[in-house]
């Protein structure tokens, strides 16, 4: 594996395809599968989450830090990036900043996303995952994203 | 026995005078035929030797070429409006060239109708953040070109030829209007203000500065009226254009629009076949 050439050109049998979390807060995890065809194989080229059309992640790493923190929960620090504690009624929520909005997640809901996100590597190779991640632009991301159908509007 | 004898010899004479009196017609006609048809072939004859010398130097008239417009929709709008139909009358030419050059020199856009817009914070390797938006966005060349003609095709030979000119440019504006990235252009005074007449009004006296205060007057009441129509045949219109995949990047690049008026070409002698 690690004899490979990284290639320049963006491979073209790479399609993005959303698994959803959570239905009603609409954050859905995005995975890059590529098909190998030589010999019938499926890969993980990135891993990336999308909350409200909005990707705050786009890169493994930030996937992985963010799954991290919701592992963590209530054990977090200042420190966190992406999510604040916040106690409301007695409850204990993160809260999620988006561009526009935010969004409060509870214990469950962080327990079945990290669940899910286990599970979506099952049936899939993630060795080139960590030798070869697909490193996006906003160009090829956008036409990745477009190729996919990611970008259509579903009723309306 | 005489009186018999008198009888017959009497109706042998009728008979030979009825006969002559009734064939005589036809024999001359069939004799004028014979003469008429000596008469053309005397004539066939004498066509082929004349040679008449026909004026065949083209006919040139002073329009802008077509191919000053790069985008196929738009030459093909001007080709059939302005070409075919000879519409050279002045102030209509030159506005409707102007707007239309200015269409396609610059790189104006509308957000598809069928896209969801995706906000992405990407990472350098650096670890600098940068926020952009993917989003479908149709072509304006394409939509200006098929939304004139249709209207074209629609109203013309039911109006008078100067409010279809005028309901032409109209159009024209009101596709222009309708572009999302027409801020950029217009400046930051507009980037607020949704106004559909106020930003006709700024685009008139941009493009329009020197012509009379009629012309105006009479562009805005035709605004008014036709309005319904041409945003019907626009919806129609942007239902059934390309999609491409654009990238809206954070800050603002004023580059990629550019006031190309100055560079325009000017008329020339063309001929027309």
């Amino acid at each position: 594996m690690y004899d490979e050439i990284i290639p320049e050109t963006l491979p073209e049998n790479v399609k993005l395809e959303a698994i959803v979390l959570i239905y009603d807060k609409k954050i859905v995890l995005i995975r890059a599968k590529e098909l190998d065809i030589g010999n019938k194989k499926n890969y993980a080229r990135s891993l990336l989450i999308m909350i409200k059309d909005e990707l705050i992640t786009t890169n493994y790493a930030d996937t992985k830090l963010l799954l991290s923190e919701l592992k963590l929960f209530d054990r977090g620090n200042k420190q966190n990036k992406f999510t604040t504690l916040e106690k409301k009624d007695g409850d204990i929520n993160l809260k999620l900043t988006l561009s526009n909005s935010h969004i409060y997640i509870s214990k469950a809901e962080a327990l079945t996303i990290c669940g899910i996100y286990e599970e979506s590597k099952i049936g899939i190779s993630i060795q080139r995952l960590m030798v070869k991640e697909l490193k996006f632009t906003a160009d090829s991301l956008t036409s990745y994203l477009h190729e996919s159908k990611l970008l259509d509007k579903i009723g309306n | 026995m005489e009186n018999l004898v008198f009888i017959i010899i009497l109706t042998i004479v009728i008979l030979i005078f009825a006969k002559k009196f009734f064939f005589a017609k036809h024999e001359s006609s069939i004799e004028t035929t014979h003469f008429k048809q000596h008469e053309e072939k005397v004539q066939e004859e004498d066509d082929d030797e004349v040679f008449y010398i026909f004026n065949v130097t083209p006919i040139k008239l002073s329009l802008y070429d077509s191919r000053i417009f790069t985008d196929f929709y738009i030459a093909t709008a001007y080709k059939t409006i302005v070409v075919d139909h000879l519409w050279r009358n002045e102030p209509f030419l030159t506005n409707f060239s102007k707007i239309l050059y200015f269409i396609d020199s610059n790189n104006f856009w509308i957000k598809s109708p069928k896209t969801k817009s995706i906000v992405m914070h990407l990472r350098g390797l650096d670890g600098g953040e940068s926020n952009s938006t993917s989003l479908k966005v149709l072509s304006i060349k394409e939509v200006v070109g098929h939304t004139v003609l249709d209207i074209f095709k629609n109203i013309y030979g039911l109006i008078e030829k100067k409010s279809v000119q005028n309901t032409l440019l109209n159009s024209l504006l009101f596709v222009l209007i309708q572009s999302d990235n027409l801020q950029d252009f217009l400046g930051d005074n507009f980037s607020k203000s949704h106004d559909e007449i106020l930003i006709y009004e700024s685009l008139i006296s941009f493009f329009f500065e020197n012509s009379s205060e009629d012309f105006k007057i009479n562009l805005l009441k035709l605004w008014k009226s036709h309005h319904s129509l041409i945003s019907k045949i626009y919806l129609q219109n942007i239902h059934y254009s390309q999609e491409y995949a654009y990238t809206t990047s954070q800050h603002k690049n004023n580059d990629n629009v550019l006031l190309r008026l100055g560079n325009m070409p000017k008329k020339q002698l063309l001929s027309i076949k």
